[in-house]
């Protein structure tokens, strides 16, 4: 069936490494994202398991065939390509239809699936229509119904959400999941969009810099982030990464006034000396004012920003390192200049060592 | 300035500019319409407007000389080069605007350097060419020829085409299982009718108009363009320069143009404009 396997994968471009030695094994049926900031080598890679670049070094196999060498439209992938590519010239019909036809495949059967697919995308009033003639969201329908056409066994998504509006595509968004639902294809799904990752994966690939940081589903990856990289991309507003200094109190964060430690009771079982400390803005709590708890950290409120259901309070902690809290909006308004206290859960520390590494505890 | 002087005035200065615009392109035009009209003596008469419309000119170049030949020998001059320059100029366009390879750019500069020369600098060795090749006194001589003032801007023109068009669509079509050619006759082409229907009809024009080259390739009536037989038009004695027939003439070989220029106007204006603002 459709799984994807990449073996020590690499792309060359003259005289620079785009791609530097990826394995990855994405299961049959799965909905794989691959996320990065821009020229991490995302699309690069999708664009290679697609066929449109060449693999410089390493091994791709789509369900179980070595595809190296196999022009792009035999490998039995299709792909949503950002700008939807639609041919300007051609009428959705003849769109969907194009690659059947260039397949030969008979005309009653082409007739019958661009129906079938124009059907499942609510494009059948459409069908004669020319691509400057629908919306935005249209158009990716029409790109996807392409795709879906050719009935493939791994389809491929280059940022296809990029170029719509916020509302659509969040409808969007559901919209390939629900297809996936129902074809039960494998996808790739290439986005910079961490949201976007986050909702539509059963499986997230954290690319950097033409390698892969970490695999995973989207709650591993919140929850126990690989290295310091993939903690602050993953997760809005970002993790807080604090320097800190291993003592046998506990963590003491550098360049703190207050006596600015955070809970750790293993502290003395770290190795390191220094540590990174990451925090999500989310797992501070708020302390009511007055209740001066026992290892609370004094927090200076710098600028809040109010997003309806929670509040981002940007600030420096136990006055050192600048912080980001968040707390639901329901409590007490605070201004910018006043000081509260927080607290931090010793389950919700993360501890990285000094070269961005997850440190394993207890 | 109150405003309700200053406009009307604005407005009829405007108008002025566009008659006196109009008057300087289209006057020896008419002019040369109005003396096809006109014979023998008549013709020295300055006259604002034609005083009858007498076929005389008309019928003579056709009964008295080999004119219908000479039309046809231009029609299938310049179609040939038109034919020609399409395909050479898409085919290169296509691997000029879309592959890279050593010596792309040079190759560019190359091809618009040779439209910078004038006829006259080329003129000799073109005919030692045309000679060398046989082509001396044959048409394949003159459509030989002008490729090398119609495939520069042919190439350049489609070429910038083809690298508007984006790169995405192409590679749909590949993963649609196109191959080189499905994408050129499939994708490209009909992308880029408005461009080659401009570059087309402008070489059409350039290969019509041509003079010195068709003058000096050819030697015979027979193998003759519209141009140069014109311009070999003999009158009555040797002391007679035959204007009203030359203008007949003219004006008989201008029609075809302004006809094509006509039928694709729209399409011409489309074709210039492409590339400008993506669509």
């Amino acid at each position: 069936m459709g799984a994807v396997t990449l073996k020590g994968v690499r792309k060359r471009f003259a005289s620079f490494e785009a791609i530097k030695g990826i394995d990855l094994e994405i299961e049959d049926g799965a909905f794989c994202v691959l996320v990065g900031p821009s020229g991490c080598g995302k699309s690069t890679l999708l664009r290679m398991i697609a066929g449109l670049e060449e693999i410089s070094e390493g091994e791709l196999s789509i369900a179980g065939r070595v595809v190296n060498d196999i022009a792009p439209a035999d490998r039995q992938v299709s792909m949503v390509f950002q700008s939807y590519a639609l041919y300007p010239h051609m009428t959705v019909f003849k769109n969907m239809a194009f690659g059947l036809r260039l397949a030969k495949t008979d005309e009653g059967t082409v007739e019958q699936r661009v129906r079938d697919v124009a059907e499942i995308l609510r494009l059948t009033d459409l069908l004669d229509r020319k691509p400057k003639e629908l919306s935005g969201g249209q158009r990716q329908r029409v790109a996807i119904g392409r795709a879906i056409v050719r009935n493939p066994k791994v389809f491929l998504f280059d940022e296809p959400l990029s170029n719509l509006d916020a509302s659509l595509r969040v409808r969007m968004r559901l919209e390939i999941s629900r297809l996936h639902r129902r074809l039960g294809t494998t996808m790739i799904h290439v986005t910079h969009d961490q949201v976007e990752a986050m909702t539509l994966a059963d499986t997230i690939v954290v690319m950097n810099d033409g390698r892969v940081e970490q695999v995973g589903s989207p709650r591993d990856l919140y929850d126990r982030p690989a290295n310091t990289f993939v903690a602050a991309f993953i997760g809005s507003p970002a993790m807080n990464l604090l320097s800190a200094r291993v003592e046998p109190k506990g963590l003491r964060l550098e360049k703190a006034v207050d006596p600015g430690y955070l809970p750790f009771a293993s502290a003395a079982n770290l190795d390191d000396h220094i540590v990174t400390v990451g925090i999500r803005p989310e797992h501070f709590e708020v302390l009511e004012k007055g209740s001066d708890q026992d290892g609370a950290l004094g927090f200076e409120i710098d600028v809040v920003e109010d997003l309806g259901d929670t509040r981002v309070l940007h600030g420096v902690l136990a006055g050192g390192p600048d912080c980001t809290v968040r707390e639901p909006a329901n409590a007490e308004i605070r201004s910018s200049g006043s000081r509260i206290f927080v607290n931090i859960l010793e389950d919700y520390i993360h501890v990285f060592s000094q070269d961005g590494h997850r440190i394993t505890h207890q | 300035m109150p405003n309700s002087v200053w406009k009307p005035l604005k407005q009829s200065a405007f108008w002025l500019l566009v008659a006196v615009l109009l008057l300087i392109l289209l006057f020896p035009f008419y002019y040369a319409l109005v003396t096809s009209f006109k014979s023998g003596p008549s013709i020295f008469e300055v006259d604002v407007l034609p005083r009858g419309f007498p076929l005389d000119n008309y019928t003579s170049i056709f009964e008295e000389q080999s004119f219908a030949r000479n039309i046809l020998n231009s029609l299938f001059v310049s179609v040939s080069v038109v034919a020609v320059s399409l395909t050479l100029g898409l085919t290169a366009a296509m691997s000029l605007g879309r592959f890279r390879f050593r010596g792309r750019r040079m190759m560019l500069l190359a091809v618009l350097s040779v439209s910078m020369f004038p006829q006259v600098a080329v003129l000799s060795g073109m005919f030692e060419l045309i000679r060398v090749l046989g082509l001396f006194n044959s048409g394949f001589g003159l459509i030989f020829s002008y490729l090398i003032f119609t495939l520069p801007f042919t190439v350049w023109v489609l070429t910038s085409f083809i690298r508007e068009l984006p790169i995405e669509v192409e590679e749909a079509a590949i993963m649609d299982g196109a191959g080189p050619w499905t994408l050129l006759t499939r994708i490209f082409l009909p992308l880029m009718l408005p461009a080659m229907v401009t570059t087309g009809l402008l070489a059409f024009i350039v290969a019509w108009n041509e003079f010195l080259f068709a003058l000096t390739f050819t030697l015979t009536n027979d193998q003759r363009t519209v141009p140069v037989a014109i311009a070999l038009i003999t009158g009555g004695s040797e002391f007679e320069v035959p204007w009203g027939r030359i203008m007949a003439a003219s004006v008989i070989v201008t029609v075809p143009l302004i006809a094509l220029v006509l039928v694709f106007q729209r399409r011409i204006v489309s074709g210039l404009t492409a590339g400008a603002v993506k669509g």
